[in-house]
């Protein structure tokens, strides 16, 4: 056999073997170096549909489509792998038509695996361009990737690649070294980011410029190509192929581009832009094209219909919303901290398992915006970090309300009289869900504990929404409330231990201050005032694509 | 003990050729003023040239009259003809320090009136560094040659005080480092919303180009080089106790390094906000294609930013001047940029040819120009004795095409009268004005016939 091992992600294989048993076919996803070859997703379609290099258009460059699946495929390419179900409904995986062993792999490892392997770039640019306009069709031509034109610029490295540059015999691994001292160490191999130019010196004869006006030519428009593009490139590359595979994961864009743009049939053609989806036991991203001047609404058929349905996706979670594009080339730093609870230690409880938010949220609390909310506002800043998850999630794209607007929305509802708007009033759980229901029409679970100290024995019921839900929960009683963002609950013991957001903190966005001093940290059972009463508002997750 | 305080003086370092100028002109028994070619840097200036301004009328006069437009108009002129590095970096005058009390008065007048003249000269605005901008003042005696009046200028204040200079010979002045590059440019745009007249037609196709010029990263001889690295680092040699030393710059060769260069343009992001394109809008396009030779010196010890950008500078002001002349011939054919299929930019060629011991400067001939004009014109405005032999015509090359016109010949008298009529520079503000005038393209040489300049681009038929 070529590798020495086949891997397969876990989430896939049981994805795999379920759309297999409902005789779904379509295509695999994989990556691989001389030793291992790694299969890390796959595309529904059928065998009539359009031959996969249209597919390999999703995915970023290193990626491949180098199998199939389905009850009855067969391997096209000797290399080709193939899983389908044997006789007794198990599934079978074969490599050019030999039946082998294969391992199973966490998406954690995967991505540990490819971390350790490749070097992420992460290739920007613009190849604006001129095209002319035909029959009301226009197509970017595979020449705007002309590698006499087209150079990468890795600043931070201090290399520039075109098609003339020869490293010898250096691999793509030298880029990762770093000089210490008088050392060479590796360096991480975190994403290298790289920034396309145009070479001016391609031409071999010097003409003098020469100006051309036709007036009978092809009428023409200036089209703004917008590149963003990830790349997954083998370490032990040669550092001369480097430029060449570049170029061919930008000519995937390219192509992907021109899919879209072969939708576009009205007047006004919507500009592509690429973005980065990365879907739940993917261990990396999938590429879609957008046309920028659709919104999500407009694009719902088509993330219905076929992203949803390609990808294998549920269309009961906004996937592939553009608010949860990854951001290659994030714009600006986030004033707001997020996921603070990441790089805090386990609890040590026997047999404790982790039931954590799933998704990102931001830390409100006490000071933020200029907003004096000191001994008062603790519950607005728990609503509004509910709010950020959901915003971040895409499941909403409405902003992040103020305290007055907070409350506004009470006294729309009426819940709350109109003198209300402007105090220092206090508000709790049961306004916390209304708000969530006017503002973003999310329905909320309220539980209610008659006393603190009870509040250990519903680790179980904690535990279950973070696994269904996996939304962050707003918790008050006593004369405080918290955000809980999970739970470390023990089955055989029952004891529980909880994540804790505090809104209190008045300090500033200071990662160690806050973690270090327990601003977020996990609370045993005497975290909570033991005889007062608590209401805990549940955000349901609601089922949208 | 009291403490002296010594004042520091900035050395200016001239070229030995250029005391043989002075020595020259001072034989001839006629007063002289002229432009000071050479860099200026942070720590000295250099001097690589003096060139004389020709006189306005032939009649002589032992007496020198300083008229400012007329010394700011041939310093215009003469800046066009500079490779990069190399700029207008004072006046000088040989004259008797007795015919004219006013003479070094006139003379910084006619300073700050060449500087504003020249910084008009190109539309595009340059990024500038910050501090004074000093120009030089030498008034040579024309009786001992010595320099009786050596002074600087800030040319940003008016008012300031001159600054003592002390001019220095020595060969070669620096050693000079060696920058060139060819450019591709190839734009194509659409024609609708580009304005109307050639001038807004063509600066509208160059200067976004320029801009990525002035942002673009430049390979050094293939390599990718630190902003503060030394274009040309300095040798050193060991001595006889084995201890390194940096040479002497009076032993060293007046060339260093030669660096061919590449351009790689950064891409404009600004269209990157664009959310849709509005097909109904589509036009004809018009299309600049070629390549620019650009080049430039740079002495000892100039970090490697510092020659990239005078060579960026170069190439730009090549562009625009350029597009100047063909916007001129445009106008004198009373002709739109846009009714022509082909319009050929001039070419730049060289003098003397490479492999001298001399800079290399340059002049522009259009397609089907002979070379002779060429020579006319830089005896004329650079008063330098070179023949045809002398031009290095392989710098750029004219493409040919498929089908050509040439432009009917226009009556030479009237070609003559239209040169002498030649608008001079713009004004900040954009009105133009008349100024005193200099034969940008001059046709006649004392005592011989008058050159016809054909002036010829191509055109289909209509």
């Amino acid at each position: 056999m070529r590798f020495q091992q086949v891997l397969i992600v876990k989430p896939l294989l049981e994805k795999l073997e379920s759309g297999l048993k409902q005789a779904k076919t379509g295509l695999l996803v994989t990556w691989n170096n001389d030793d291992i070859l790694l299969v890390t997703g796959c595309l529904q379609c059928s065998e009539k549909d359009e031959p996969k290099v249209q597919f390999q258009n999703f995915l970023p460059g290193g990626f491949h489509i180098g199998g199939r699946f389905g009850t009855s495929c067969k391997s096209i390419d000797d290399d080709e792998i193939s899983v389908q179900l044997n006789e007794e409904k198990n599934v079978l995986v074969k490599l050019s038509s030999n039946v082998i062993q294969y391992e199973v792999v966490a998406s954690k490892e995967a991505s540990e695996l490819l971390d350790s392997s490749t070097i992420q770039f992460c290739v920007k640019g613009n190849l604006t361009t001129t095209l002319p306009v035909g029959n009301g069709l226009i197509q970017i031509p595979s020449e705007i990737l002309s590698n006499r034109n087209l150079a990468f610029c890795l600043e931070e490295k201090k290399l520039l690649l075109h098609d003339a540059s020869d490293f010898q015999t250096t691999t793509c691994e030298s880029l990762l070294e770093k000089t210490k001292g008088k050392q060479t160490v590796s360096g991480s191999s975190g994403p290298v980011k790289c920034k396309i130019l145009r070479r001016t010196s391609c031409h071999e004869t010097k003409y003098v410029p020469t100006i051309e006006c036709n007036q009978n030519d092809q009428k023409v428009v200036k089209f703004p190509v917008c590149i963003e593009m990830l790349s997954y490139v083998n370490k032990t590359l040669p550092l001369n192929k480097l430029y060449d595979e570049l170029r061919n994961s930008l000519s995937r864009q390219i192509n992907s581009f021109n899919s879209c743009l072969r939708k576009e049939t009205r007047i006004k053609c919507g500009v592509p832009k690429f973005l980065y989806f990365q879907p739940y036991g993917w261990c990396h991203p999938i590429a879609i094209s957008y046309p920028s001047n659709k919104s999500d609404m407009d694009l719902l058929d088509f993330r219905k219909n076929t992203l949803h349905s390609t990808f294998l996706v549920p269309d009961t979670k906004p996937v592939f919303r553009r608010k949860n594009a990854i951001a290659l080339f994030p714009n600006k730093e986030s004033l707001l901290l997020a996921n603070t609870h990441i790089g805090l230690p386990t609890p040590r409880i026997p047999d404790g398992k982790l039931f954590l938010v799933k998704g990102n949220y931001d830390y409100h609390h006490y000071m933020q915006d200029r907003m004096d909310d000191n001994g008062w506002g603790c519950a607005y800043r728990s609503l509004q970090t509910l709010i950020s998850w959901f915003r971040n999630q895409a499941y909403t794209e409405e902003k992040i309300p103020t305290h007055k607007e907070i409350q506004q929305i009470l006294v729309d509802v009426g819940d709350k009289p109109k003198e209300f708007v402007g105090t220092r009033k206090w508000i709790g759980s049961i306004e916390v869900s209304a708000v969530l229901n006017q503002y973003l029409g999310i329905t909320s679970k309220i539980m209610f504990v008659s006393q603190g100290s009870e509040l250990t024995n519903r680790g179980r019921e904690l535990a279950m929404h973070f696994t269904n839900q996996g939304t962050p929960i707003m918790i008050g009683g006593g004369v405080l409330a918290h955000t809980i963002l999970g739970v470390c609950f023990s089955e055989t013991t029952g004891e529980t231990r909880f994540l804790i957001l505090d809104p209190h903190y008045t300090g500033g966005e200071d990662l160690k201050v806050i973690q270090d001093k327990g601003w977020c940290g996990w609370k045993g059972p005497n975290f909570w005032n033991q005889t007062a009463y608590y209401n805990l508002c549940l955000p349901q997750v609601p089922e949208m694509c | 003990m009291c403490k002296v305080f010594i004042k520091m003086v900035r050395i200016i370092v001239a070229e030995e050729t250029c005391a043989e100028s002075i020595r020259t002109w001072r034989k001839q028994q006629e007063p002289v003023v002229g432009l000071i070619l050479g860099k200026t840097t942070s720590t000295k200036d250099y001097i690589i040239k003096f060139v004389r301004c020709p006189a306005k009328s032939e009649t002589s006069s032992k007496v020198l009259k300083i008229e400012d437009n007329w010394v700011a108009g041939h310093a215009v002129e003469v800046s066009h003809i500079l490779p990069g590095g190399i700029s207008v970096i004072g006046l000088f005058a040989v004259a008797d320090p007795s015919s004219d009390k006013t003479l070094q008065s006139s003379l910084r007048q006619a300073l700050y009136c060449t500087y504003s003249f020249i910084n008009h000269s190109c539309p595009y605005k340059f990024p500038t560094s910050e501090g004074p901008k000093l120009w030089t003042v030498i008034h040579f005696d024309m009786t001992s040659g010595r320099s009786i009046f050596s002074k600087q200028f800030d040319m940003l204040d008016r008012v300031s005080s001159a600054k003592p200079v002390d001019l220095k010979y020595q060969q070669p002045c620096s050693r000079w480092s060696f920058l060139n590059s060819h450019v591709d440019i190839d734009i194509t745009i659409p024609l609708a919303p580009l304005a109307s007249t050639n001038v807004q037609c063509l600066q509208a196709m160059v200067w976004p180009f320029c801009d990525q010029i002035l942002n673009s990263s430049v390979l050094l001889n293939g390599a990718m080089m630190n902003d503060s690295d030394m274009v040309d680092p300095e040798i050193t040699v060991k001595s006889g106790k084995g201890h390194k030393q940096k040479h002497k710059q009076s032993t060293l060769a007046k060339w260093g390094k030669t660096h061919s260069c590449e351009f790689f343009l950064h891409n404009d992001d600004n269209e990157s906000d664009q959310n849709g394109i509005d097909l109904s809008k589509a036009s004809q396009c018009i299309k600049l294609c070629g390549s620019f030779y650009t080049c430039a010196y740079v002495p000892l010890k100039t970090p490697v930013s510092e020659a990239i950008e005078e060579l960026k500078f170069d190439l730009i002001r090549s562009v625009f001047r350029r597009c100047s002349l063909v916007c001129e011939e445009l106008q004198d054919q009373n002709r739109q940029l846009t009714s022509h299929q082909y319009v050929m930019f001039p070419r730049r060629v060289g003098f003397p040819k490479q492999n001298t011991d001399e800079f290399q400067f340059s002049e522009y001939q259009f397609h089907g120009e002979p070379l002779e004009d060429c020579v006319a014109r830089i005896q004329e405005t650079f008063d330098e004795a070179i023949s045809v032999d002398d031009i290095n015509n392989a710098l750029e090359e004219f493409k040919q095409v498929k089908s050509t016109e040439s432009v009917p010949k226009q009556d030479t008298q009237e070609m003559i009268d239209k040169d002498s009529q030649r608008k001079d520079v713009q004004i900040e503000n954009g009105e133009m004005e008349e100024q005193a005038q200099f034969p940008i393209r001059a046709l006649l040489a004392a005592g011989t016939a008058v050159l016809a300049v054909v002036l010829s681009y191509l055109s289909l038929a209509d």
